[in-house]
């Protein structure tokens, strides 16, 4: 830019504008009739312009297309004015988007700090795109513009590229090996439960390998999560010794459960196996592990695990709750005799996050088994408010959208719900502690006990070892997905209830 | 506020504009000011008192320059401006830098003060400089009125992202400007285009390279070689097309009410040396320091070793105005080194095409050290640039993201070309030979600014899509 500059130094600043922009600039603007005339192409400079009068026929041109050009700005008026009087209808903003299942951002509060500091212009700004009325039909056109930048190929992997820890080895490859001196380890605060929540989505979502219809989500191991976790259910185990037993079921992430195991070595997650032995080693010997990997992967052909969502399906939960009848010693529930129904189209999480056609021309289908001896159940919500519900619920019934069919096992995620089963009189209780994953598993388990008691560890509202007591509870069962149950503050939340 | 909101275009930009429309001519000047008053007190007032504090110093010393009659006291009036803005903007840009520098090396302060860099302080404080030296060298008049300086410094089409508008530019424009009808079209449409730029291009683009490279992240690391190059290339595409989407903004909405304003840009990318690039490259910056730095030091009449003095002022000085940070100023001693190789070495002897591919390089390496404050994510990104990160070659997550944007790379390879000018030109030169042609070419006129104004609407709208999983399972 320099060197060319002094040169011409006496009139430089003019002399050496760029071609193209100067004249239109300079410190004299042409009077506005002239610049009337200047209907060139572009910003043509004025002095770039033919000198000669326009003929007939140009002149006709130019009245034409100026013309069609006062159309253009009033109809960028029109949009303008059109898009400030919707934006002006504030009962028309919605509070909660059912497409990306969450509440939208709320109006912000003005206090003189907030104003000074400027969040309330900030969150002003964020409410007013989040709740806009057209918001939804927007999005949707924004994801039909997106799909216009490139090819889906059928295999995908997003995200992906995730620094995972290593997984030392177990001594033995084995559980019961007892907690490594839990007391060593640092204390660190639960997380706020919002935070977590994000940390578990951003986990779940992080690493999904797609092929065709279907989406997986990668494992990576974080070796301090998975100990605090470890260390949270042995907890529970030494505190509830000769009160309850303690079960622990993990489960794999669907790519550990259904891929070839070369396709999963060549994406770079963490090898499960490894992982969950890991997990397992790491557990209390009072902690009845339940092992699922295999169970799930020897039915890997069967509709285990949805395709548009991360969850299972109650087929795949059965496989899992095989194996802790079998830890318990009794014969599982003969689900093929239950009343079953089919609940779709479902298009869940995956869908939501990737937006592939793929996905919502071949939406998933939910296959529900409802138990027998009862379907009511009591749950609490959030709000402490006592709800009346069922066990598997028929979304259509329930209102739920495309989205939220998974919802129809036992309302979703309640902080307290619980299942009384009128069939059995014998005093037998069981406390189910889970995340979204125990949906699908907590039917299966109603035949069994007397009373089910459910808790959702990220809005338990109860003191667990207490309750237990307070009840005679006999077995308490941790059901997590391990992904979940290795993110950051999990084992903390967890440690919470103790 | 930012341009590329919903709340901008829907609320302040409409109502602003109805606003200017519908009050005398006399009330216009009134309206612009209190709305770029608002618009810069949008993310907090505290910072409106430097801006106005800024514009009162800056009005005061060009007024007592023009009636000093004494050069050395119209110089010191001169000085006294440069050290308050300079001053207030080494305070406020740069003092928690300087202060960080002196704690690594000699292990004081022990406290170092976090000062919120003020939104659009490096521009208007140029402005505002760039204003008073041209009244000192009698270029132009000193504005007597104090509100009229403070519009041009707060006018919030280019006060908070450029370009750096000189007063000179339009001192007669803030008094006496008339839009034509075809001014008020090309600004509609520019900033219809800026816009749209914006929304779906350069965010796209940025939603790319923050996948693969996202800065701070320890992902940084661990990156394929293809996923450099592809980070790496969106960034740059990124970073041209934000910027000078700000710019087309800030010109179209100038235009739109009779303002010119200068071009910012003018296709960088197609440059064919380091040097051409910066003739295209946020021309109001560079020419800022050509004029205020580079000339009054002595340019190139003088001594080889004094024009390599030169170089190094100015290209330190222009990657200090970049950002509080070493990178940045390492990013312009880069260029600096390059511009002395083209000056000595290189001259003109490089065929245009690879003089084309020369620069494109040269800048496109440039990036990797704008972009990475730090040194240890920018060597390793460097490194992976050359191959040489040992993180394999490719990965399925770089092939999908390289296929799903394949077609908006290549759409913005076209943008940052002048075909879309070419083809305009070639349509309207068959328009005026063709009755069908003109037709085509005026409606496409009537429909390109809303067909663009819905597209960026609906992307900024897309852009708060955030499915929560969580919320009810």
């Amino acid at each position: 830019m320099a060197q060319r500059s002094e040169q011409r130094r006496p009139t430089r600043r003019r002399a050496e504008r760029p071609q193209g922009t100067a004249r239109a600039n300079g410190s004299r603007p042409a009077p506005a009739q002239q610049r009337q005339r200047h209907d060139a192409p572009d910003d043509a400079p004025r002095d770039q312009r033919p000198a000669n009068r326009p003929s007939g026929k140009n002149s006709k041109a130019r009245s034409t297309i100026a013309r069609w050009r006062s159309y253009g700005v009033a109809a960028f008026g029109a949009i303008m004015v059109l898009g400030c009087v919707i934006g002006l209808l504030f009962f028309l903003r919605p509070t909660v988007s059912t497409v990306e299942q969450r509440n939208l951002t709320a109006f912000p509060t003005f206090t003189p700090q907030t104003f000074l500091n400027g969040s309330f212009f900030t969150d002003l700004s964020l409410w007013y795109a989040d709740t806009y009325p057209l918001r939804e039909v927007l999005v949707q056109a924004d994801h039909a513009i997106e799909r216009t930048f490139g090819i889906q190929p059928k295999t995908q992997l997003v995200g992906g590229n995730v620094q995972a820890d290593s997984i030392p080895v177990a001594s033995d490859g084995s559980a019961g090996k007892g907690s490594s001196e839990p007391e060593t380890r640092e204390q660190v605060a639960p997380p706020d439960s919002q935070q977590m929540q994000a940390d578990i989505q951003s986990n779940v979502m992080n690493g999904l390998y797609v092929d065709g219809d279907r989406a997986c989500s990668m494992f990576y191991f974080n070796q301090s999560a998975v100990d605090s976790y470890c260390e949270a259910v042995s907890a529970y185990a030494d505190k509830l010794d000769g009160t309850a037993t303690v079960y622990s079921v993990l489960i794999p992430n669907n790519s550990g459960a259904l891929l070839d195991e070369d396709v999963l070595a060549s994406l770079g997650g963490s090898d499960q196996r490894q992982a969950l032995e890991y997990y397992y080693s790491k557990m209390d010997e009072r902690v009845k592990v339940v092992k699922t990997l295999d169970a799930l992967r020897e039915h890997r052909d069967e509709y285990i695990y949805f395709r548009t969502d991360h969850h299972w399906t109650e087929l795949g939960a059965y496989y899992a709750y095989e194996q802790l009848c079998a830890k318990r010693g009794v014969d599982p529930a003969p689900i093929d005799t239950w009343k079953q129904d089919d609940y779709g189209p479902f298009l869940g999480t995956f869908y939501s996050e990737l937006q592939l056609e793929s996905m919502s021309a071949n939406p998933d289908n939910v296959h529900v088994y409802i138990p027998t001896s009862t379907n009511d159940m009591t749950y609490w919500n959030t709000a402490g408010d006592e709800v009346q519900t069922n066990v598997v619920l028929d979304p259509e019934e329930a209102g739920y959208a495309e989205n939220g069919m998974y919802l129809c096992f036992i309302a979703g995620d309640q902080p307290l719900s619980i299942i009384k089963n009128p069939t059995k009189n014998d005093g037998s209780a069981c406390l189910f502690v889970k995340d979204s994953y125990g949906c699908a598993f907590a039917p299966l388990l109603v035949d069994d006990y007397e009373t089910v008691y459910i808790v959702d560890f990220r809005s338990c509202s109860v003191n667990i070892t207490e309750y237990v007591k307070e009840h005679g509870i006999q077995e308490v069962i941790f059901l997590n997905n391990m992904t979940i149950a290795g993110t950051e503050g999990v084992g903390e939340t967890l440690m919470q209830y103790l | 506020m930012v341009f590329s909101s919903l709340v901008f275009l829907f609320v302040f930009l409409a109502i602003h504009l109805i606003v200017y429309m519908l009050v005398a001519d006399r009330y216009r000047n009134v309206v612009l000011l209190v709305s770029s008053l608002i618009f810069y007190s949008w993310g907090g007032p505290q910072y409106l008192l430097l801006l106005v504090g800024d514009t009162f110093a800056s009005w005061l010393f060009a007024r007592l320059i023009e009636s000093s009659d004494s050069k050395s006291r119209k110089r010191l009036w001169l000085v006294a401006e440069c050290v308050v803005l300079l001053g207030l903007l080494g305070i406020f840009k740069y003092l928690t830098w300087i202060l960080s520098g002196f704690q690594m090396v000699f292990g004081v302060p022990e406290l170092i003060p976090n000062i919120i860099l003020p939104i659009g302080i490096s521009f208007y404080t140029f402005q505002l400089i760039s204003y008073v030296v041209d009244v000192y060298r009698g270029e132009i008049h000193a504005q007597p009125v104090f509100w009229k300086l403070l519009l041009y410094s707060s006018l919030f089409h280019q006060c908070i992202a450029g370009p750096i508008v000189r007063y000179e530019t339009v001192q007669d424009e803030i008094d006496h400007r008339k839009p034509s009808r075809t001014d008020i079209y090309y600004g509609v449409r520019r900033f219809c285009i800026g816009l749209a730029k914006k929304a779906v291009l350069a965010n796209s683009c940025a939603a790319v390279a923050d996948t693969l490279l996202p800065v701070g992240d320890p992902i940084v690391f661990s990156q394929v070689t293809t996923g450099y190059w592809l980070g790496m290339l969106f960034y740059m595409f990124q970073i041209y097309l934000d910027f000078s989407a700000y710019s087309d903004m800030a010109i179209g909405m100038g235009r739109m009410v009779g303002f010119h304003y200068l071009e910012n840009f003018n296709y960088p990318y197609m440059a064919t040396s380091v040097q051409d690039f910066w003739r295209r490259w946020h021309i109001s910056l560079s020419s800022f320091f050509r004029d205020y730095v580079y000339i009054p030091l002595g340019g190139s009449r003088c001594s080889t070793v004094m024009y390599v003095r030169n170089i190094f002022i100015v290209w330190f000085l222009t990657g200090m105005w970049h950002g509080a940070s070493w990178n940045y100023i390492l990013w312009g001693l880069y260029f600096a080194l390059f511009l002395l190789l083209e000056k000595f070495v290189i001259k003109d002897r490089l065929p245009k095409v690879a003089a084309h591919i020369y620069a494109l390089v040269v800048v496109y390496l440039g990036w990797v050290l704008f972009h990475f404050e730090d040194f240890s994510q920018m060597g390793c990104v460097m490194l992976g640039v050359f191959g040489l990160s040992g993180n394999g070659f490719t990965s399925l997550e770089v092939h999908t993201l390289f296929l799903q944007n394949i077609f908006l790379l290549i759409f913005c390879v076209i943008a940052c070309t002048s075909f879309g000018k070419w083809l305009h030109g070639q349509l309207f030169q068959l328009a005026k030979r063709n009755n069908g042609a003109l037709i085509a070419y005026s409606v496409l006129e009537a429909v390109t600014p809303a067909i663009l104004l819905i597209i960026a609407a609906i992307a900024l709208a897309g852009a708060s899509y955030n499915p929560f999983i969580y919320f009810q399972f």
